[in-house]
């Protein structure tokens, strides 16, 4: 166990440090600088700037530095917006696109498993059915239309909901709604599919032969069994949601990372860039790894061995 | 087993009700008469430090809290702010301002010392302020900035706590103008002195404005309320200011239809025909141009009779009228309507068109350089930054120079920077381009196109031209200056290195009940000093 | 268990004939894909899946030139026009038919996905297959990289790849190639792991078959089945990841233009002019199913424990 833990984390590392490099080295191949505007400065005004960020120094030099920043957990200053640092814009950012996909996750895994196991125990009924398209059309909508059609009906056409910003509880939800729908449709076709085996399995005509409650059928050995696949499906959904919040946040103008993450792009704000994909990167890492243990914490069948199949 | 099927539908309509939720609060408070504008400037400030400042939402939050020399008014006339008057030495050289007494908001008093103080901080090297040009007409700035001369030789002297001297290098009839843009606002020394950072908290950024700073949530919204410090207070009747820094177009439409927002900094092209007749939908002017580069270093570009030929054959009025549809005016010459000339009357109007659209004549010209009917055309490629309007009318254009001359182009969409490092590189055929000034006055769209200069970039170089524009820029004489822009823009035009497309407007939402919001043609967006709700 | 035992020509010796021909079986002999077929017939949502696919790729094919306009006539005077008689699917907001321009970016948005998952396979099949079958070090290390590669948010890449490579066809097949592949070389991986242990891969080293021989005529054919649910399963992510470029102002465009950009241009229009991103984005929507439910209807087809 301590061995496969140790290795975990040299993984992790390890593949940190691979793409600090890489991305630094993309980056300083884009054509354009930071401080490239419309309106041409001056040369002198150009070496000042660059002077002052160290973007004359040698590629090695600034290269080292920043992993020596970095490893100090200083991601450094933001290019554009210069009196803010790295570190302030994620501590900012993160706590909200953080409340904003623990909901959109929640509510996928709510709604999900629900639809899932009502459709299958009542596979082919209406409930079904209708679980099922409504699972199918989330499942083929861009989430940018998606955003934007909810915008469109609950904010202009019914009034019903604030269009965007965020802050209240009526902000929150249609961009919950818009940010879960996809994993929610998944994990409802999952749940579904899952708990049908399930259901055929033996041990469940053991347990009706037995003479159970079928409300201990359903959950102690339904659900609990069919659950496995969707626990695997979690590292996925964390990734999903949080790609998903670069479209969900800007578009509902969210004071989130994403967003600021899609404007640094936009930017060209090399050290934000690049902070926040080390973050992320690790962010998710860790995520995965902490659903490894969480599955064997579900199935006893499996026990943590020296490698790991990836 | 029925019993948990209910259940869970009970449970899963009960989450699916949630959803639905109540009325949105947001909507009820626009109540009666509180004195609250909310606005929507587009985007996150990248500082609210004037002397580092470029964009225009940076610009626009700084003008509601901090005061200048002067400030421009209603008719885009400057009067005098903190300055409450000054002279001009009769070879246009010295400016001396008097200023009034003004306080800053924690109580010190604002001094000549201050704006010594705050212009001197943006020459200085190590600011590294990328505006720091602007106060090149200045004796010694240039120097000081470049690390070549001394601050103390700077052309800059506080003769006494109410007497601000600043000595020009030449006479330049703009720089009083540009008194009352954002890199020329003051700042409060000690508090400047005592924490580098202080623009970046409400709680610490002294102004001497209008309004003052209570909260700023990044990408969310900057509050402000009325500065009871403010010299001229009791002209302020806006109690609150809810600046919000939302960037999607889509998003901030729904947000003024939904009552969130009172006014509309910018709108859809999309949007616009559904408007049409809507109180609410204002058209303002714009000083600012938009027009196509040719690199005229690369074939077919040099020969200025391809470039004729190309700028004769787009029809300005459908561009304007279908795919822009915000009233803008389809441009014959390069410096917009706005400016005043050496009478007193319109630059754009006394200097006229300067072509006009014509089929034959493009034909003809085209024909000449050896390409008849476009025969031989070489592969050329029209580029523009990712842009929904952009993009239209490079399609748009596209598709008149293959119907009427029979040019294929292609059209590239690159991202902003991407775009701005091959625009200086030379690296393209012909390119997008806009230009809004950065004082009003013509020289401030004809300067960009001397040899050499930084936003000339279409590699053009003509001597005639370089020579008037240096003349106008050695006199204080307006007569003088204006007859040489005008000569120069007409060289322009001839040689049309450049072809202007049309001239911007500004379409905003604003509510009807909104009174006195100054929406100025250039460097900022609005000014709310004298705005007020009825 | 292969041991050190010596095999030699004398061991074997014929089998009677007639052993066998009592063990025959009274079915007509139905071939694996044969198989896979027949069962999938049986899948109604698959078979509509199937249906739609053919016929997207009919409307791709023809369906410029049903319309009496092309994908880049402007007509300024037309501009935004409702769905009707002269343009089936109204026009956009420089007058051109929309009915040509779904068309034309169904031949964008198909290819970007089959093409995209085609490279995939590529690159997936020879690195998961390499990989599976090398095992030890070198599986770990390679698969290592993939976990590195995967833990990039794909985005960023996608993004830099696209400012890297200018905006167009080329470059979001490079990038989206460069993102999806590690998923296809993990599900070749798995499926080469478990194959090389089963007993006719030995018996093929066993009778002197080298690597690349067992790679390409024993494994990777029997690992067809998962990879092309796989394949199946990635035309509409790619479709959908080229809708989400194009929402970041990336996709392809001018004067053609992928679904995805059509669908994040209608978007500004929808409060008038909802057709605009209806019939982008109902195309869209259509052909993610169609490919989920052949997708679908393949893996059930092609799964053994489902075989009666």
């Amino acid at each position: 166990m301590a061995q496969y833990l140790l290795r975990r984390v040299t993984t992790i590392i390890l593949a940190l440090w691979l793409i600090i490099t890489v991305t630094f080295l993309i980056m300083h191949s884009i054509p354009g600088g930071p401080f490239a505007s419309e309106k041409k400065v001056p040369d002198v005004i150009k070496h000042n700037l660059e002077e002052r960020y160290h973007l004359n120094d040698p590629l090695g030099k600034q290269y080292i530095d920043y992993l020596n920043h970095l490893v100090h957990l200083d991601l450094g200053p933001s290019f554009k917006y210069e009196y803010r640092t790295v570190n302030d814009i994620i501590k900012e950012g993160f706590p909200v696109s953080a409340t904003l996909g623990s909901l959109a996750i929640a509510f996928s895994l709510v709604v999900g498993l629900l639809a899932g196991v009502i459709s299958a125990l009542r596979q082919n009924h209406w409930q079904d059915y209708l679980a099922m398209v409504l699972a199918t059309l989330s499942f083929s909508v861009p989430s940018f239309i998606l955003s934007g059609l909810l915008m469109y009906f609950f904010a202009y056409k019914l009034q019903l909901l604030p269009p965007a910003m965020w802050g209240t509880w009526q902000q929150a939800i249609l961009p919950t709604l818009a940010l879960a729908a996809l994993p929610t449709a998944f994990i409802a076709r999952l749940m579904r599919s899952s708990m049908l085996e399930v259901l055929q399995q033996d041990y469940i005509k053991t347990a009706r032969a037995k003479g159970l409650s079928e409300r201990v059928i359903v959950l102690r050995h339904g659900v609990r069994n069919a659950i496995l696949p969707v626990v695997t499906y979690l590292g996925f959904l964390v990734t999903e949601v949080l790609l998903g919040s670069f479209v969900v946040e800007s578009i509902f103008a969210i004071p989130g990372l994403g967003r600021w993450f899609v404007i640094s792009i936009l930017n060209r704000d090399y050290t934000v860039i690049l902070g926040v994909t080390v973050f992320y990167s690790a962010f998710l890492m860790l995520m995965n790894f902490l659903v490894d243990l969480a599955y064997v914490a579900v199935d006893p069948r499996i026990k943590l061995v020296d490698r790991k199949d990836v | 087993m029925k019993k948990i099927l209910l259940a869970l539908m009970v449970l899963m309509a009960f989450v699916l009700a949630g959803c639905g939720g109540d009325r949105a609060k947001d909507t009820a408070d626009k109540s009666s008469t509180t004195q609250l504008i909310r606005y929507n400037v587009d985007a996150e400030p990248k500082t609210l430090d004037p002397a580092k400042s470029t964009g225009l939402p940076d610009g626009t939050i700084e003008l509601q809290m901090l005061d200048g020399l002067t400030r421009y008014d209603a008719n885009q006339e400057i009067k005098p702010a903190i300055a409450e008057n000054w002279d001009i030495s009769e070879d246009g050289l010295t400016y001396t301002f008097k200023l009034r007494d003004a306080k800053w908001s924690n109580g010190d008093p604002v001094t000549a010392q201050d704006f010594v103080y705050s212009w001197l901080r943006a020459l200085a090297p190590e600011t590294a302020s990328e505006y720091a040009y602007q106060f090149f007409y200045i004796k010694g700035a240039e120097d000081y900035n470049s690390g070549k001369g001394k601050k103390e030789d700077v052309g800059l002297k506080a003769l006494d706590d109410k007497t601000l001297q600043v000595v020009l290098n030449a006479p330049a009839p703009q720089f009083l103008g540009l008194t009352a843009f954002q890199t020329y606002f003051p700042v409060n020394r000690k508090v400047v002195e005592g924490n580098p950072n202080w623009f970046a908290d409400p709680k610490t950024y002294v102004c001497d404005g209008p309004f003052k700073m209570v909260s700023w949530e990044h990408n969310q919204k900057i509050v402000m309320e009325k500065n009871p410090d403010y010299w001229d207070a009791k002209n302020v009747k806006l109690q609150k200011l809810e600046i919000y820094l939302i960037e999607n177009l889509d998003t901030s439409f729904n947000m003024y239809n939904n009552g969130q927002l009172d006014l509309m900094n910018e709108i859809n092209a999309q949007e616009l025909p559904a408007l049409q007749g809507n109180k609410e939908l204002k058209i303002l002017p714009d000083a600012s141009v938009y027009f196509y580069r040719f690199n005229v270093t690369r074939k077919p570009f040099d020969d200025v009779r391809v470039r004729k030929a190309l700028a004769l054959a787009i029809d300005r009025k459908a561009l304007v009228e279908s795919v822009m549809k915000g009233g803008q005016k389809p441009a014959y010459a390069f410096v917009p309507f706005g400016f005043k000339d050496a009478g007193g009357k319109d630059f754009r109007e006394n200097g006229g068109d300067y072509f006009q659209e014509d089929l034959t004549e493009a034909k003809k010209l085209l024909a000449e350089a050896g390409y008849p009917d476009g025969k031989g055309f070489p592969k050329a490629t029209i580029m523009f930054n990712t842009q929904e309007n952009h993009q239209k009318v490079a399609e748009a254009i596209q598709q008149m120079w293959k119907k009427n001359l029979g040019i294929d182009v292609t059209i590239q969409n690159v991202e902003w920077q991407v775009y701005l490092d091959r625009e200086s590189k030379l690296d393209y055929d012909i390119a997008r381009a806009g230009w809004s000034p950065d004082y009003l006055d013509p020289m401030s769209f004809i300067d960009m196109f001397v040899t050499g200069g930084g936003n000339n970039q279409t590699g053009w170089s003509n001597k005639e031209y370089d020579k008037l524009v240096n003349e106008a820029k050695s006199t204080g004489d307006q007569k003088i200056r204006m007859t040489s822009m005008h000569q120069a823009e007409k060289i322009l035009m001839d040689e049309m290195p450049v072809t202007p497309l049309f001239f911007y407007t500004h379409p905003v939402m604003i509510k009807e009940n909104l009174k006195n919001v100054i929406i100025p043609p250039f460097a900022t967006y609005a000014d709310f000093k004298w705005a007020y709700v009825e | 268990m292969t041991g050190k035992m010596e095999i030699t020509p004398q061991m074997f010796k014929p089998v009677e004939r007639d052993a066998l021909a009592a063990e025959e079986i009274a079915c007509p002999s139905v071939g694996y894909w044969q198989d896979v077929w027949l069962r999938l017939k049986q899948n109604k949502l698959a078979m509509t899946g199937l249906v739609i696919i053919a016929l997207l790729a009919l409307l791709a094919l023809v369906g410029p030139h049903l319309s009496a306009h092309s994908y880049d006539d402007q007509d300024l005077q037309m501009v935004n026009q409702p769905p009707g008689g002269g343009y089936w699917f109204g026009t956009d907001s420089l007058g051109r038919d929309l009915f040509t321009r779904v068309c034309y970016g169904a031949r964008i948005s198909l290819a970007i996905g089959l093409l995209t998952s085609v490279i995939c396979m590529v690159i997936g099949v020879l690195y998961g297959g390499i990989s599976g079958y090398l095992g030890g070090r070198v599986d770990e290390i390679m698969m290592r990289f993939v976990e590195v590669i995967y833990s990039i948010p794909f985005l960023l890449y996608v993004i830099l790849l696209m400012v890297l490579l200018e905006p167009g066809l080329k470059s979001i097949f490079i990038a989206l190639g460069i993102v999806y592949w590690q998923n296809m070389a993990r599900v070749v991986r798995g499926q080469v792991l478990s194959l090389k242990e089963q007993e006719y891969i030995y018996a093929a080293r066993l009778l002197g078959a080298g690597t690349w021989r067992i790679l390409l005529r024993h494994l990777i054919p029997n690992t067809m089945g998962p990879i092309i649910v796989s394949m199946t399963l990635l035309v509409p992510e790619a479709i959908f990841t080229e809708a989400f470029l194009s929402f970041l102002g990336l996709g392809v465009s001018a004067p053609m233009a992928s679904w995805g950009v059509l669908a994040s241009d209608g978007i500004q229009g929808l409060r008038n002019y909802p057709w605009q991103l209806f019939f982008p984005a109902l195309f869209i929507s259509i052909t993610m199913l169609a490919f989920n439910f052949v997708g679908d209807g393949l893996r059930d087809a092609l799964d053994p424990r489902l075989r009666r």
